[in-house]
């Protein structure tokens, strides 16, 4: 009988890959992919070592499906081990990203390196042409800016407070105070929305 | 505070009566209006942004891969196993009809060699008395 796995839960799809059925994993990626490739690669800047710790991810959770332990959070699982990943790559290559600033909490901060120079003005911008000026935009807010910034569209606040082990008031601040950078780079920009 | 609600807002995450005051302070406030049009745009932009299908085919490609070396590895071990069987019960099993016929070749022959003795001994007896 023909299974209609687009309409099953994500525990129900991991139960099914537990039992052998790898349409079942599939179907959990293709769920995912396209909202957790955008969040590993806003955090590591780079589209090839997004795509290798994308695949990282995943892989783990194929190889070791047995010892997965997060049901009902399956989401949640897969953004951490994606943050774990993503904050290892940081602490292994320190000479491309440093480490060295920690912000209040003694959580881990990115060093920024900003690109100089403005954008010429564009009067008409197109969805693309948006896309890639918000992108740009946000490359140039703190990591905990832009990682609650790229979390929003997937997870509420209350959610992201307790995968990045901060306070909700510290989680909305960054958030608020993220867009608010970025409000003020498009502008210097020209870049009107 | 009303201005850090913007982003609460954006995510549908106030409740009805919050709502309702905060959409009366948007009315007022040109700058949260600014950085919801802009929590909008990124959503929408977010939305139009797949992964890119190389890394997925390539992770695909990985796990078919992970999957027929487990599949292998799975007929490996079954064939050890039966490999194992064979040798545990089979082997024995064989040796031990072998010894069978063996211990019942060297009866025939003993039993044979046994009853010539005997007769032989029983002739010397009956010359002898």
């Amino acid at each position: 009988m023909e299974m209609n796995l687009s309409a099953l839960t994500d525990d129900e799809l991991v139960r099914l890959f537990r039992r052998g059925n790898e349409q079942a994993f599939e179907m959990l990626v293709l769920r995912y992919k396209n909202s957790l490739y955008q969040y590993i690669r806003a955090m590591v800047k780079d589209e090839g070592i997004a795509g290798d710790l994308f695949q990282e991810v995943f892989l783990a959770f194929f190889k070791h499906k047995d010892s997965y332990r997060a049901e009902g959070k399956f989401k949640s699982w897969l953004f951490l081990t994606a943050r774990n990943k993503v904050f290892n790559f940081v602490r292994d290559h320190k000479a491309n990203v440093s480490l060295d600033q920690t912000d209040e909490d003694g959580n881990w901060v990115f060093q920024e390196t900003l690109p100089d120079g403005n954008k010429p003005l564009l009067e008409h911008l197109t969805v693309q042409e948006s896309a890639q000026r918000i992108e740009q935009a946000a490359e140039k807010l703190s990591p905990r800016q832009r990682e609650v910034i790229y979390l929003r569209p997937y997870f509420s606040f209350k959610e992201i407070a307790q995968m990045v082990d901060r306070p909700l008031g510290t989680v909305l601040a960054d958030c608020h105070r993220g867009v608010q950078k970025m409000q003020q780079i498009l502008a210097t920009q020209g870049d009107c929305l | 505070m009303k201005c850090e609600q913007v982003v609460l807002y954006a995510n549908d995450e106030l409740s009805p009566s919050e709502k309702t005051q905060f959409e009366a302070h948007l009315k007022g406030c040109a700058s949260c209006r600014q950085e919801l049009a802009l929590l909008r745009r990124m959503d929408e932009t977010l939305s139009l942004q797949a992964a890119p299908q190389a890394v997925v085919d390539r992770l695909f490609s990985q796990t078919t891969r992970i999957s027929h070396w487990y599949t292998g590895w799975k007929m490996w071990l079954a064939g050890a196993l039966a490999c194992s069987i064979f040798a545990m019960v089979l082997v024995p099993s064989v040796q031990q009809a072998r010894m069978r016929q063996g211990v019942l070749a060297y009866l025939q022959e003993n039993i044979e060699t046994d009853y010539q003795n005997f007769a032989n001994d029983l002739a010397l007896f009956e010359q002898e008395f």
